[in-house]
């Protein structure tokens, strides 16, 4: 067959199935550009390479972890505070049970905790932000933005904090407590898209030629918010995660002997300065984590914003 | 015309590159321009040919990065601009070369007042000059120089924000800043292009009205060739970032000689004459991968094999006027 | 004129959001398994105390009503009885948002001034030594939440270093001056006490440098993209064409534009440090409502939690109007487009 390229065909020459071909070439050829410039960033690649190792620190960490036994309801106070040594190489907390290992264990909480946050919160945001700005100026529109104001007037933590304290607190409330409180920030991106993507050509074309409402939102809006979106998440995550420790960190997250990263860092504090590494270690590691999914998250918003030079 | 020995500026071989993701564009490459005191010179070229950046490079005010010179020359009374150091350059600026720009509302400072604007800048102007100057003394100026572009109430103009004003008036506005300085040399880029026709009339009879008034030497960017005709008495035609040609206003017009220069004449409708001429087939090179040798080669009716391998020098071929083209080359061709 | 009327509309919008915001909280509340009136008097107390006090909290009325009940009380400044200090929630609120306002004061003194700073040399100086070791601190603030930097501070300059101390408003020697603000400093500088102004000023560095790490870093990062992007516009380039020296077209005729994108972030930046300040004020045992509403939060106290949180809402909104306010100021196109009435 002959090779398929955009010049060997006359748009008018084409059937729908050449169409769709040419689309996943240029499709294939976009991507391949676009992780050429993420790269050739080198900044985006150590993002990418420290979360692709904290993600496979955490998945495996029953087989990492020196002590998985630490990681749950264990004591050892003959090892309780002993500092950095080569048994237990970032040392043992206020009741004897080794750091790394439960650093290792408490990123899982941590990653999940971003992970399902925004899987919960992506795709109702977006719909609601899609539906609100195609229906401009239309009662939908009032009543889902004014309801998403609402929720925007005070910080997602606060409003997350409170959610979490009438809740039992484990790992699994304070994930619903912050989705509760997260869709509207997706709802108000996608929407201030949407309004200006409505008027365009190809959206008014797909209206003309009598596209239904879900294919015009879903298959001509929906393709122009991705790289927002997606900028907009790898940034989040790390705020999720952050906000997951502050939880923790006053005891509305992950309950004991559970590990996670914010609740060591609160029983560490009262063992300054003396036992620093009680707290150190685990702070630090919330550090890198976010710094990871930072880096990561302007590699790709680089990557689609220097689409045009 | 006046003419001395030395020219008032003069440009040699100047290149500029900009850098862009992955590359570089090479925008000016080699350009060789002169002008004497009192001489009015249009420069003109097809949008993206290199002329604004070419004049922002006379004064130094392309933002770097991305631009870059990498060679050349801008001698002004045979002192050399690039050279200079900020103080001996500021008071090259204003007093010595000054500039309107292409478009008056990106000029324009959004959130200052005009008033503000025009008062930094005369301010300068004395400082640079070492001459005492009071904030009355300011205003006043600032005043008159709004009277000059015929602008009415002036006091109330200085006190509102360029978006307060219409197209025509910021346009007015920067021509009053430009020639609030007094420059020997005003160059003036696409004046009242932005704007509808009729204003943009009104707009060049004022200009030349006060280039004639203060006997100023003139570098007038454009691309209408009428305007050139009625406003120049020297042509510099330019394409993809090089002179190509050079003449006195009137040859250029009888006598182009240029490929390009005479497609683009015969762009011009005449009344006489029949119909619109066709215009050069094809566009402006892609400045990543400029072609090489002279690089109008690829739109050429006239190309021959020695266009594709060099760049053709500018060289004069009569006395005042210059050609940059191989097919009047006075040095045999080279066949390779 | 109508710059008034444009803030009459503001506020008015912000009044429909507290509003909807009080609707939220007030079934935040409600969804807490348990009974409200149980949990105030407690486990012992005999079954008649409790229906009274059902009946006195409405709470054997429709859930609309009670809402009615709660709002209205609400508007007259009346929060009920805190569980925890067995107090009207208002007073401790009035006790306790002094030192939460002084702490995000001071925090959003040290995140403009030192923000800006660094975003303007990092900007003169772009890519010398100064621009990347503030790019780096930049990237560190983003990164860190303010309750690790916390952590640093207390171990580092209080533990390590002694040169702040690492507890409450003042030193325990030294009486706090009399309540005219309730800022601590300002009502000691009020009274002409300089030694007590002194040392509360040496108590609040470490918990606002804590909290306005973050801010710091936002603002030298969007203040350096912002200066860095205007000056390779015209209207800098025509002043420069014109001889105006680089001296004043940077801190005059680039700085204002480029300021303007840095306001509003770091305003609304601002005002969530308050509400984000639960830990830094319970590690630096700071008397101030976040570290109130925390606890609140630990002991399930409802009525104290909506209070808090209605606060924090209407310091948000408070804040935005604000920020709209300066930024109006600073530039004429928003300022002259609401003249308009657009």
């Amino acid at each position: 067959m002959q090779p398929l390229t955009e010049t060997t065909l006359k748009p008018s020459s084409l059937t729908l199935e050449q169409v769709k071909q040419l689309e996943r070439i240029s499709r294939r050829e976009e991507l391949g550009r676009n992780w050429y410039k993420f790269s050739r960033n080198p900044i985006s690649v150590v993002g990418l390479l420290v979360v692709l190792t904290v993600v496979l620190l955490a998945v495996f960490a029953p087989y990492i972890a020196p002590y998985p036994a630490h990681a749950g309801p264990f004591t050892d106070f003959a090892n309780a505070k002993k500092p950095p040594s080569p048994t237990y190489w970032l040392g043992t907390d206020q009741i004897g049970r080794d750091i790394l290992s439960r650093i290792l264990f408490g990123m899982r909480s941590s990653l999940l905790m971003g992970v399902v946050v925004l899987s919960l919160v992506v795709p109702p945001g977006v719909l609601l932000g899609l539906l609100a700005g195609y229906y401009h100026n239309t009662w939908i529109d009032t009543l889902i933005m004014r309801v998403t104001d609402i929720f925007l007037a005070v910080p997602p933590l606060i409003l997350a904090l409170a959610v979490a304290s009438v809740l039992e607190p484990n790992l699994w409330n304070s994930m619903m407590a912050v989705s509760l409180m997260w869709w509207p920030w997706y709802t108000r991106l996608v929407y201030g898209l949407a309004t200006a993507l409505r008027n365009e050509y190809f959206v008014i074309a797909a209206e003309v030629t009598g596209a239904s409402t879900a294919h015009i939102l879903f298959r001509e809006i929906f393709p122009n918010t991705v790289s927002p979106i997606l900028t907009k998440m790898s940034l989040d995550i790390a705020w999720v995660i952050i906000i997951g420790s502050m939880l923790s960190f006053v005891g509305l997250g992950v309950q004991p002997p559970e590990p996670s990263l914010g609740t060591m860092i609160a029983d560490g504090a009262k063992y300054l300065p003396d036992q620093w590494w009680i707290a150190v270690f685990p702070a630090l590691a919330i550090v890198v984590i976010v710094l990871g999914f930072n880096l990561l998250g302007d590699g790709i918003r680089d990557m689609f914003a220097s689409e045009e030079a | 015309m006046v003419s001395s020995p030395t020219p008032l500026l003069e440009i040699r071989d100047l290149a500029v590159n900009f850098a862009v993701y992955g590359g570089e564009l090479r925008v000016l490459d080699g350009v060789n321009f002169r002008m004497f005191a009192g001489e009015r010179v249009g420069l003109v070229g097809e949008t993206g040919c290199g002329k604004t950046t070419m004049m922002k490079a006379i004064l130094r005010v392309l933002p770097t990065p991305p631009a870059r010179i990498p060679r050349g020359e801008i001698l002004f009374k045979g002192k050399d601009i690039l050279k200079m150091k900020e103080r001996e350059l500021r008071s090259v600026r204003g007093t010595g070369i000054s500039m309107i720009f292409q478009d008056p509302t990106a000029a324009l400072n959004p959130v200052f007042t005009i008033g503000a604007q025009m008062h930094a800048v005369i301010q300068s102007q004395a400082q640079n000059n070492h001459r005492s100057i009071d904030r009355r003394k300011i205003w006043q100026l600032a005043v008159s120089a709004l009277k000059d572009v015929a602008l009415a109430d002036p006091e109330r103009l200085l006190k509102s924000y360029p978006i307060q004003l219409s197209g025509g008036m910021r346009q007015r506005v920067c021509i009053a800043m430009a020639l609030s300085t007094n420059p020997e040399i005003l160059i003036a880029d696409e004046p009242g292009t932005s704007l509808d026709v009729t204003i943009q009339d009104q707009i060049l009879r004022l200009l030349r009205d006060l280039v004639e008034k203060r006997n100023m030497s003139v570098i007038l960017i454009t691309h209408t060739l009428g305007v050139v005709r009625e406003l120049t008495n020297r042509v510099y035609v330019m394409y993809a970032g090089s002179i190509v040609e050079t003449a006195e206003t009137t040859k250029i017009f009888s006598q182009p000689l240029h490929p390009y220069t005479r497609g683009l004449i015969a762009t011009v409708p005449r009344l006489t004459g029949g119909g619109i001429a066709s215009g050069i087939p094809g566009r402006i090179p892609d400045y990543r991968n400029p072609p090489i040798g002279c690089r109008f080669h690829p739109r050429c009716p006239h190309v021959m094999e020695i266009c594709k391998q060099q760049k053709p020098p500018l060289i004069e071929v009569e006395p005042n006027h210059s050609v940059a083209c191989f097919l009047y080359s006075p040095t045999p061709k080279v066949e390779l | 004129m109508s710059m008034l009327r444009f803030l009459i509309q503001r506020a008015l919008y912000s009044v429909f959001v507290l509003f909807g915001l009080s609707i939220v909280i007030f079934i935040i509340a409600r969804i807490m398994p348990g009974d409200p009136a149980r949990m105030a008097v407690g486990a012992r107390a005999p079954q008649w105390v409790v229906d009274r006090l059902r009946e006195q909290m409405h709470l054997d009325k429709p859930i609309a009503v009670q809402y009615y009940y709660w709002l209205r009380d609400a508007l007259r400044g009346d929060f009920g009885i805190s569980l925890i200090t067995q107090r009207p929630v208002t007073s401790d609120i009035m006790e306790t948002l002094p030192a939460s306002l002084e702490l995000a004061l001071y925090a959003a003194v040290i995140a403009g001034v030192l923000g800006i700073g660094m975003g303007i040399l990092s900007a003169r100086y772009k890519d010398s030594w100064i621009d990347n070791l503030s790019r780096l601190f930049s990237y560190a603030g983003i990164v860190t939440p303010s309750y690790i930097f916390a952590i640093l501070f207390v171990l580092l300059f209080g533990f390590t270093l002694k040169w702040f101390p690492i507890i409450g408003r003042v030193s325990e020697d030294v009486p706090l001056p009399p309540k005219i603000t309730g800022l601590v400093t300002i009502d000691a500088l009020l009274q002409g006490q300089f030694s007590t102004f002194l040392d509360a000023l040496w108590h609040i560095v470490l918990p606002s440098l804590s909290l306005a790490m973050g801010s710091i870093a936002q603002a030298a990062r969007i203040t350096r993209s912002s200066m860095a992007d205007n000056l390779t516009r015209d209207y800098i380039a025509n002043l420069r064409a014109l001889g105006v020296s680089e001296r004043l077209i940077m801190s005059r005729f680039l700085l204002k534009p480029s300021l303007i994108p840095t306001v509003s972030i770091l305003g609304l930046d601002i005002a969530a440090i308050l509400s984000v300040a639960f830990i830094v004020e319970s590690i630096f045992n700071w008397p101030g409502m976040a570290r109130y509403g925390m606890n609140a939060m630990l002991y399930k106290d409802l009525n104290a939690i909506s209070a808090v949180i209605l606060v924090f809402g209407a310091a948000f909104a408070l804040m935005n109007i604000l920020v709209d306010l300066v930024v109006a100021y600073l530039d004429p196109r928003i300022r002259l487009r609401a003249a308009k009435g657009e």
